[in-house]
């Protein structure tokens, strides 16, 4: 249980010449779920774009099951079974639901049973097979995304936010799929604003500021000081 | 009613194969977002290796098929992206266009290399199945264009199948899409984009192999220029979809086949003979009226590469007087033919600074240059020079320039019209298929026009038995005719239209056209009618293009209707504008001088050595006097991927020491002014004088940088000793930098714990 799946150690990383990652380290265990929290412009995104290669670190190191991956490119990853969901994009818009399915088989799986899998679960997907990503709602969209996730069996899942712009409803039945998903096996690295929705599923989490982790711990633990980090406490160093 | 169906049926035969080239265009765009203008060139270059395999080498027609459509032009394509398409992500639409000019050239100038060099031999292509038809309703078709039909048809099924039914296609598409999604899925949008650009190749073979027996022997820009023709249907398909982009072809066919119908094959109105040439141009103005308008971009500006300073106006005043003052002093030492390429460069720089305005500052293109020239030449000469001639006048008035950059403003804006809702690439397009119907219509036109207008008898000269002989100016009772005379008016004109464009640049009006380019949604927000500014900057810049043009047509004083017009040489400088530094007046300059260089100045030098050094003819003349000559424009184009800015830009940054050091950069001009008067004297020989003057220009900076300790940090700070207290405001602060400061203030070098995050 406490054997280190995916690492950030002492990850500088930014864009252009800014830096937005300061010195940022954190373990994801195997079979955990470890919620990310934090303010606006903290650096969650840039962090989990960090773990699965889209953003380049200027120090540091990022290690899948201890190997070290810095160098290994996003898609790479994804083959060696990172499955990232994306803040707010994670369909492609103009491919159907179908099409979108099929991009998900280049993590080996194949596209009938990730259809199987994706369909039994959302029935509504089924439905809408041969429609563009782009014309579904919000929540399909995200049921569309987090099939991938279900269906192709990764060793880490990363998520972004998924309850943007989300109804609560629809956001607490995904977590609740997320939870199942963990129950599986797989380690669960989540990043959301709002604590309460992921809190109840995570079983630590870190607290994120202005670019450096400021606290890691048990999710109760962590509520009083969630409070002061978004009314705009410094938190402690 | 037969004929009609007759014609029909070949007006399909011929869209078939438009639309074999012109999907070809679709599948590359559509996954790299490179409208690749060298998919012409890739169709002359397959039906060239096609011909040898064939006719050169007698192989058989299957196996010489397969060889060119299916591993040549593929292989071609796969390279294309690979080292050269694929380093322009990020880049701005600009750069995406100049380099595949820049490869269309280089693939040109390779053809012309490989198969023309010793000009004087035909290559005939054949059709399949040599003459053998069927007749349709009276009209031979040959198995030729029915198998054209039948690949059209196949092609079509097959991408569909391609792209919606097979992973890799539906990769293709979802690369377009997103293409770090893609990545995060695990799959390789490198991997699609080289298929696509290996399918559009292939098919761009194809549709030179295809369309090459329309010609009577093949010829390099003839066939290019056939397959030009194709790319108005990939526009009607707005660059995406294949099933629009097949119709546009059709109509591409049915309209020159209907056109050969009614008008006798051009026999019937003899003005209009060329007009069927110029039809897929009208066509791409149809297109372009009838494309929805584009969703306006938001925050592209934050991730181009391209980066252009703006100069203060006092800095502008003062290279303007040096620039002057060094044309000045050089002339004095020159020869006269050495006068007359320098002339010529400043000529071609004035033509290319109304670039700086259009595409450097506002982002927009033009690929017709040379055309407003020639328009402007007709326009002073009917205001100026009258039917009569030269004879009656001596010099090009002031009236007659005036009323000419009119004209052509008034010309630039119609052609701007119907792009204005669109994006800059659209514009691009506009403007070049301008170029063709102007050069088609107008400028091959050898006889005057006469035509009545409210009962008054007009008539407007155009290129009168093939040429203009342009006046140059007799101002203020002097004779700017001699070479050296008007080398300085042109000179002092360059610089008093660049310090302009530096001031407009400056002014509120200057900031909302770089807004425009920037954040054309951001502007739309604040209230800015992008529409209107876009107009405006198009007619201001086809303005001062009319100037330059007439410039450079007095330069060279008689002026045929040829090469010049046909569309290349305006692309040539525009991409060699977009190489020396769009975004600046110096990159102009740079252009003219590179383009004169590259076309005389060079040649002449390498020939003068091979002829001086014969054991070493193939070294200067053979190898590199022909690869400057053929390919070597091209390639500098295409390094532009590497660094976008352009070299002006790389030159200034070479000079910024000096700033730092004006001591020494004052002692320096003096000692070039002293060694200009020593070989004006006769002192020094002009050799040694260049000699030295070159090499002072690439050392003295290097040498102030290492005698006052100057140092680069980042890219483009340049900081001495003194400024150690800037650093870190700008970025943050590295471990490298607090030994810098270590040394600096004589601490021990010795590690400070970090603090505690
Ligand atoms: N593509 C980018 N280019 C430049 N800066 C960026 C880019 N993406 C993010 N940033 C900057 O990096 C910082 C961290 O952004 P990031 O998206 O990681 O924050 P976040 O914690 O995910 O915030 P949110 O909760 O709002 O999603 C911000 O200051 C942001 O402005
Ligand atoms: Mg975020």
């Amino acid at each position: 249980m406490n054997e280190p799946i995916l690492e950030l150690v002492d990850v500088r990383a930014g864009y252009g010449s800014i830096e937005v990652l300061h010195g940022v380290s954190l373990t994801v265990h195997r079979g955990e779920v470890l919620a990310l929290l934090g303010p606006n412009g903290g650096g969650k995104s840039t962090s989990l774009n960090v773990l699965a290669g889209l953003v380049n670190i200027m120090s540091g190191e990022v290690r899948l099951t201890g190997r070290t991956v810095t160098d290994v490119g996003p898609d790479k990853r994804a083959r060696l079974g990172l499955c990232t969901i994306p803040e707010g994009k994670g369909v492609f818009p103009n491919l159907t639901v179908r099409e979108n399915l099929m991009m998900a088989t280049y993590t080996g799986a194949t596209l009938s049973d990730i259809e199987d899998v994706a369909y039994a679960r959302f029935p509504r997907l089924g439905d809408r097979r041969s429609q563009l990503a782009g014309t579904m709602s919000g929540g399909e969209q995200q049921m569309l995304a987090m099939s991938r996730a279900l269906a192709t069996n990764p060793a880490v899942l990363l998520l972004d936010e998924l309850s943007m712009g989300l109804a609560p409803l629809i956001v607490s039945s995904l977590y609740e799929i997320v939870a199942q998903v963990a129950e599986t096996g797989v380690s669960v690295l989540v990043v959301e604003q709002f604590a309460r929705t992921v809190l109840g599923i995570a079983d630590r989490a870190a607290i994120m500021l202005s670019g450096r982790i400021t606290r890691v711990g048990a999710p109760d633990e962590l509520a009083e000081e969630l409070s002061s980090a978004y009314l705009g406490g410094k938190g402690q160093p | 009613m037969q004929d009609f169906l007759a014609y029909t049926v070949l007006g399909l035969c011929l869209g078939s194969v438009y639309a074999i080239a012109a999907t070809g265009l679709v599948v590359t765009y559509s996954t790299s977002g490179i409208f690749n203008v060298a998919h012409g060139g890739v169709a002359t270059m397959s039906a060239l290796v096609y011909w040898q395999l064939r006719f050169g080498w007698h192989v058989s027609t299957p196996l010489a098929l397969f060889l060119t459509i299916v591993v040549f032009a593929p292989l071609l394509g796969i390279f294309l992206e690979v080292f050269i398409m694929r380093g322009l992500r990020d880049t701005s639409e600009v750069t995406r266009l100049v380099v595949p000019v820049a490869v269309l050239l280089a693939i040109n100038g390779a053809s012309t290399w490989i198969w023309f060099r010793n000009s004087n031999r035909a290559l005939v292509p054949k059709k399949f199945f040599g003459e053998s038809h069927i007749n349709v309703l009276g009209q031979a078709v040959y198995y030729h264009q029915l198998i054209g039909v039948a690949l059209a048809i196949l092609i079509a099924g097959a991408l569909y199948v391609l792209l919606y039914r097979t992973r890799l296609g539906v990769t293709m598409r979802a690369t377009v899409d997103d293409r770090s999604l893609l990545m995060l899925n695990g799959g390789r949008p490198d991997v699609a984009s080289m298929a696509s650009w290996a399918i559009g190749a292939s098919l761009a073979g194809l549709a030179g192999v295809l369309l090459s027996p329309q010609l009577g022997a093949l010829q390099v820009f003839a066939l290019t220029l056939l397959v030009f023709d194709a790319y108005p249907a990939a526009v009607a398909g707005r660059l995406r979809s294949v099933p629009l982009t097949y119709a546009g072809a059709m109509v591409l066919g049915l309209s020159k086949l209907y056109f050969d119908w009614i008008s006798d094959a051009g026999q019937r109105w003899l003005l209009l003979r060329n007009l069927r040439n110029a039809i897929p141009a009208v066509l791409l103005f149809v297109a372009l009226l009838l494309l929805p308008q584009d969703r306006l971009r938001g925050s592209v500006v934050a991730r181009t590469r391209e980066r252009f300073k703006v100069p203060t106006l006092r800095q502008a005043l003062l290279w303007g007087v040096v620039l002057v003052a060094v044309v000045a002093m050089l002339q004095s030492l020159m020869s006269g033919s050495a006068v007359i390429s320098l002339a010529n460069a400043i000529s071609l720089s004035l033509l290319a600074l109304s670039l700086v305005l259009l595409t450097g500052y506002a982002g927009e293109i033009n690929l017709a240059v040379f055309t407003f020239a020639g328009v402007a030449v007709i326009a002073a000469w009917q205001f100026d020079v009258g039917p009569n001639g030269l004879a009656t006048k001596q010099s090009l008035s002031v009236m007659a320039i005036l009323l000419s950059m009119c004209v052509c403003a008034l010309v630039g804006g119609l052609i701007a019209l119907p792009a204005l809702r669109l994006r800059g690439l659209y514009l691009g397009l506009a403007t070049f298929a301008f170029g063709i119907i102007v050069y088609q219509l107008v400028i091959l036109q050898t006889a005057p026009l006469h035509f009545s207008l409210f009962g008054r008898h007009i008539t407007i000269n155009l290129f009168t038995n093939g040429s203009f002989t342009v006046p140059r100016p007799y101002w203020f009772g002097i004779s700017f005719g001699g070479q050296r005379a008007f080398l300085m008016l042109m000179t002092v004109m360059f610089a008093i239209i660049g310090i302009g464009l530096i001031a407009l640049r400056r002014s509120a009006y200057g900031r909302m056209i770089v807004a425009m380019k920037d954040s054309p949604a951001a502007c739309a927000t604040l209230g800015l009618n992008i529409k209107r500014l876009k107009l405006g900057v198009f007619m201001l810049s086809s303005a001062v293009a009319g100037l330059g043009g007439l410039m450079w047509a007095a330069q060279r004083r008689t002026l045929p209707n040829n090469a010049d017009f046909d569309g290349f040489a305006s692309l040539t400088l525009f991409m060699i504008a977009v190489v020396g530094g769009i975004g600046y007046v110096s990159g102009a300059l740079i252009a003219g001088i590179f383009l004169s260089l590259l076309s005389v100045v060079l040649p002449n030098i390498l020939n003068k050595l091979g002829a001086d050094y014969p054991s070493l003819h193939w070294l200067f003349v053979t190898v590199i006097g022909n690869f400057t000559h053929y390919v070597g424009p091209a390639m500098i184009g295409i390094g532009l991927g590497k660094n976008p800015s352009g070299i002006a830009q790389q030159i200034m940054d070479g000079f910024r020491p000096l700033r730092k050091a004006p001591a020494a950069t004052a002692v320096w001009v003096l000692a070039l002014a002293g060694l200009w008067m020593l070989t004006w004297r006769g002192v020094v020989s002009n050799w040694n004088f260049a000699l030295i003057c070159v090499a002072s220009v690439f050392l003295v900076p290097r040498f102030i940088m290492a005698a006052f300790e100057l140092r680069f940090v980042d890219e483009n700070r340049l900081v001495s000793g003194e400024d150690l207290d800037l650093i870190g405001l700008e970025r943050p602060f590295r471990e490298s930098d607090r030994q810098t400061l270590d040394t600096a203030l004589g601490l021990p070098p010795m590690g400070v714990p970090r603090a505690a995050p």
